[in-house]
């Protein structure tokens, strides 16, 4: 049997930015603590997987307030969500394709 | 291909957050809600007759709305998109417009035909009584969601 896995998308298919671009695709956004609440991740390792997806073109950025009050949030983009979509019918495929 | 199996459980689960990992609502929401209601009817009510009076109160009442949303949003730290909420989510919003339609009309056929006072208590107990039900019927919906995803 042959697969087709062009679907997959390697900027998504890491676990953690896999969770975060789920997240995102059934948010109008979310806020940095809310992902990292869910990701149970350390602050310089989300940022990291956030810039790769901003890098992407996948999320966007917002950043309100300083210091401790200011808040980073994020918002899926229409290529994030297509190319979201895209990789989770891919997985779908593969799985009912076993 | 578990590994793949992991991802799809892994988008799932996460995909199911922004609907099931929320803040507590405060217990007073539901009466602050229906009060509020009546007050926006009888505000309305008002506002033909005492303008300078009642659009200012319009004014402050759709303000304060928006500053609970606001507050709640920052709370949640998320806002859930309606349109691809977990199953057992979907079934408690389908259910709440359900009751939120017609409940609606009935309290403009009431504006109309019988009064704004009675508009106005009708809207608080069916607001009040309907958001405390609405409540209970997420909070089992959000456990449902974990149970099936856990």
């Amino acid at each position: 049997m042959t697969i087709e896995l062009t679907g997959l998308d390697p900027v998504i298919h890491a676990p953690k930015r896999l969770a975060a671009m789920a997240i995102l695709a059934n948010a109008q956004s979310a806020d940095f603590g809310f992902l990292r609440a869910q990701l149970d991740i350390a602050d310089s390792d989300l940022s990291k997987q956030m810039a790769t997806l901003e890098k992407a073109g996948y999320v966007t950025v917002r950043k309100s307030g300083h210091g401790r009050g200011g808040v980073t949030t994020y918002r899926i983009t229409k290529a994030g969500k297509a190319a979201f979509q895209r990789h989770v019918a891919t997985l779908r495929a593969i799985t009912e394709g076993a | 291909m578990e590994s793949y199996r992991e991802a799809l459980a892994v988008a799932e689960r996460a995909g199911a957050a922004p609907y099931i990992d929320y803040p507590a609502t405060p217990k007073w929401y539901p009466a602050a809600a229906g009060a509020w209601f009546a007050a926006l009817i009888l505000a309305c009510h008002g506002a033909s007759e005492r303008p300078a009076v009642f659009i200012p109160l319009l004014v402050a009442l759709i303000g304060a709305e928006f500053a609970f949303i606001a507050w709640y949003r920052r709370r949640w730290q998320t806002w859930p998109s309606l349109r691809h909420a977990p199953k057992e989510i979907a079934s408690a919003y389908r259910r709440y417009f359900l009751v939120v339609v017609p409940a609606f009309a009935a309290g403009i056929a009431l504006y109309a035909f019988v009064g704004p006072f009675v508009a106005a208590a009708f809207a608080f107990v069916v607001v009040t009584a309907g958001l405390a039900a609405y409540e209970r019927l997420y909070r089992d919906a959000a456990d449902a969601t974990r149970r099936r995803l856990a």
